[in-house]
């Protein structure tokens, strides 16, 4: 038996392919945790049609399709999309515990209160507090 | 003023349905990020838990 040298070997991943791994593994594992409702309206909604549910799915929850609402209303939104928007509330407050509230001039974070305070209205035109 | 490229009052309100869209949520900030704290039943009372702590509702004393 013949044998080559060198021997053939199989390049090594990079970091890209890798996390391009992790990420499909993820979404394939969220789509089996999502709301089962969901995931019924949305393969209703394609029945029929040349796309897949699952593909859809997975699109929406890569990011790289617009938000799926269903006929009652409610929307499901990619990942990045969500974190997006957490990032952009935290430009007003990232502080653990934090509320967000309208006050006079714009939106802001209440601080979390002392142990056992309570989320007390002023009345109309001031925010509420912690007392 | 909305137009081409500026938020729109909709647009906001539709952003932060990312993070919930029941009636009566509350957004907090968790250490992951912002999420929602549901409405509480009624007559409850969000009390604090402290200092980095999550507030959570509670039955008036």
């Amino acid at each position: 038996m013949l044998s080559t040298w060198p021997r053939h070997r199989k390049a090594r991943r990079s970091a890209l392919q890798r996390q391009r791994e992790y990420d499909f593994a993820s979404v394939v594992l969220a789509i089996k945790w999502l709301d089962p409702e969901l995931v019924k309206a949305t393969r209703d909604e394609f029945a029929g049609s040349q796309i897949l549910w699952r593909d859809y799915l997975m699109a929406v929850l890569y990011g790289t399709a617009f938000a799926l609402t269903n006929d009652e209303g409610r929307t499901i939104y990619p990942r990045q999309f969500y974190e997006k928007v957490s990032r952009s509330l935290d430009l007003l407050g990232a502080e653990t515990g934090a509320l967000l509230t309208r006050g006079a001039g714009q939106w802001q974070t209440i601080t979390p209160g002392p142990l056992g305070g309570k989320f007390t209205a002023r009345g109309p035109g001031l925010t509420p507090h912690w007392t | 003023m909305p137009g081409p490229g500026n938020p729109t009052p909709q647009g906001v309100s539709a952003s932060l349905d990312a993070i919930s869209q029941a009636v009566g949520s509350i957004l907090i900030r968790t250490t992951d990020g912002w999420a929602y704290l549901e409405a509480g039943p009624e007559g409850w009372v969000l009390t604090s838990n402290g200092p980095a702590q999550l507030p959570t509702w509670q039955p008036p004393t």
